[in-house]
């Protein structure tokens, strides 16, 4: 009797962490394109500190064997959801997994990436209005922007824009382009009409290095402010440089893989960015006369003087 | 013979002392050697320690850099700021060279430990205190759902302390991002279904984007609090005050100004004994009241 009981009770210590915990273990992939990418490695780090489940990495720049494995690994469906950072390990799991959810983060539009109904995440680019909303805190006389854009990329984005920016209280001021036109007589039609130039990522504006340069010179020229979407920029002469939070893309990722693992839908399929990360260039400020908020310098990360 | 024994006894003796000369001896003079240089230079050097568990600041390269660059016009004071909670406490009971910029929130959990006393209250427009807010979509039906989805720049721990009793911890889902415009623009383009602010940010919002504005509300609002507290420990060195005056006079300076700025606000006042009992009263406008206010 006694043999029996000792027997039940080891079972029950066995078994009962199993059973318990039967719904809190899953499993997720994170696949990471390059995580020598600093950018990379931070939105892996944010979502492994923030996600409350087991987290498998793989990084496939590493070496073709490692995404052999990876590719076996996805195949072998033992994960519950994948992570991808990047657009290769989203094309590597969307091309070599048949039903597990996906979730991406740090891809450049991600709309040029195959869309599936398994597909989720958090979008690289910002919302227009919340852009045009730091424009305005940080700006607050700024009242008409300029963008170059052209149709083929941007076109339902700029007229999203247009009227987001409306409601905020700025008149977004376009000059269309075509692959025949060039940047800096576009900008030259502009310029005249406009209290900044918004610079998007359009590949036909920015064609090479040469033209960006070409777009900054002019700008500061005339003295108007250039308000650009990547640090880069800063280094030559933009005014204003709004980025995403790449720590926050990485917690953003970590709540969509919750929600997925415990059987709920994200209320919208990919998220926009909610965390920004501003660079003001204070020199330049002050060499245009731009008045500024000073109440919006405590939400600058970087001020360059 | 006996001569000869006593001679080795004596010589022996006399290694046995050299020996424990050296063993003894050059460690003591090699510590009193090495201690007296780092004793100096700790007295020489007066830090501020710097971290707010009640806004997300994340510019703390740069913070540093300007810091630094500002106090070093005035002597040997260094500004240090902290990520985490933990090491700012170990090195504020390691270090007694120091001055401390907190929120008030921490002050109030950690001014009796740590033995600190608040000496400055920061203000911006000329108000020192502020008030909690959490803000919805007016579409949002309550609380729980609210708190489905949080979107704030202050700590997880102190976000959590403030809806303790409102909603349970486990359905809480918090989004730390960098900033307070962040945590309300999130509620506003869908990434968030509630944003733990202050008025001010909430107010700040309606010059952004009136539409938007008119289309969030404040579902809970706590009591009034604190800006960050500057506070001193028991230690009052000389150089300890200077630095206390060099802060206290940052706004009347352009770039002190600007600095402190930085850490949103834009002045300082002493503290009277009004501010001593809020800052000392266990929860003190720490939690959150339900509220049905909707903006006009």
């Amino acid at each position: 009797m006694k043999f029996m009981r000792n027997i039940f009770l080891l079972l029950i210590i066995v078994l009962l962490p199993g059973i318990t915990l039967g719904d809190e273990h899953k499993n997720i992939l994170l696949i990471n394109s390059d995580s020598s990418v600093a950018r990379y490695k931070t939105a892996q780090d944010a979502f492994i500190n923030t996600v409350a489940h087991q987290v498998f990495r793989a990084n496939i720049s590493d070496s073709k064997q490692n995404e052999t494995t990876v590719i076996e690994m996805l195949s072998g469906g033992s994960f519950d959801v994948v992570y991808c950072i990047g657009a290769k390990a989203y094309m590597t799991a969307q091309q070599n997994s048949v039903d597990t959810e996906i979730i991406f983060s740090s891809t450049i539009n991600w709309m040029r990436l195959p869309e599936t109904d398994r597909a989720y995440g958090v979008s690289n680019e910002f919302h227009p209005a919340m852009q045009v909303m730091l424009f305005r805190y940080i700006f607050p006389d700024v009242k008409k922007v300029g963008i170059l854009y052209s149709k083929r990329y941007n076109q339902q984005w700029f007229n999203k824009t247009v009227k987001d920016a409306r409601k905020a209280g700025i008149d977004i001021v376009g000059q269309p382009m075509s692959k025949k036109m060039n940047a800096p007589g576009a900008l030259q039609k502009l310029l005249p009409k406009i209290d900044a130039l918004w610079l998007i990522s359009d590949p036909v504006v920015i064609s090479d290095a040469a033209c960006v340069l070409e777009l900054l010179e002019q700008c500061d020229l005339k003295k108007i402010p250039v308000f650009a979407y990547d640090d880069i920029y800063a280094k030559y002469g933009a005014v204003l440089v709004i980025s995403v939070d790449t720590p926050t893309i990485g917690q953003q990722a970590a709540g969509i893989a919750e929600e997925l693992l415990s059987g709920r839908k994200p209320d919208n399929r990919v998220q926009y960015p909610a965390g920004s990360h501003i660079i003001l260039n204070l020199k330049k400020v002050k060499e245009y006369g731009l008045k500024y908020s000073n109440d919006a310098l405590g939400s600058v990360n970087s001020i360059i003087e | 013979m006996k001569s000869n024994m006593f001679y080795n006894l004596f010589l022996s003796c006399l290694k046995t002392i050299k020996s424990l000369q050296r063993a003894v001896v050059l460690p003591i003079g090699l510590f009193f050697l090495l201690s007296i240089p780092v004793k100096a230079l700790s007295e020489e050097r007066c830090t501020l320690l710097f971290y707010s568990c009640e806004s997300n600041i994340n510019n703390f390269k740069m913070l540093k850099m300007e810091f630094d660059t500002y106090l070093s016009r005035y002597g040997e004071y260094e500004f240090q700021p902290f990520y985490d909670r933990k090491t700012f406490e170990k090195q504020l009971s390691e270090q007694n060279h120091c001055l401390v910029l907190l929120s008030s929130w921490h002050y109030r959990n950690i001014f009796k430990p740590f033995q600190i006393n608040a000496s400055l209250v920061g203000t911006r427009n000329g108000e020192k205190l502020q008030t909690r807010v959490l803000v919805a979509r007016k579409s949002c039906p309550d609380l729980q759902a609210a708190c489905q989805g949080l979107a704030t720049a202050s700590s997880r721990l102190h976000t959590l302390s403030i809806l303790k009793g409102l909603a349970k911890e486990d359905s809480i889902k918090i989004l730390t991002v960098p900033k307070d415009i962040d945590a309300l623009m999130s509620v506003g383009f869908g990434m968030a279904k509630s944003a733990l602010t202050n008025k001010n940010s909430f107010k700040k919002l309606k010059d952004l984007n009136p539409v938007l504005y008119r289309e969030m509300k404040v579902i809970a609002e706590g009591n009034q609090s604190h800006l960050l507290v500057l506070a001193v420990s028991n230690d009052k060195s000389k150089k300890h005050k200077n630095l206390q005056k060099i802060i206290k006079a940052m706004p009347s300076d352009p770039e002190g100004l600007k600095l402190i700025r930085m850490l949103g606000m834009d002045g300082w006042q002493d503290v009277n004994k009004k501010d001593l009992i809020m800052l000392e009263t266990k929860d003190s406008g720490s939690k959150l009241l339900i509220t049905r206010s909707v903006n006009k």
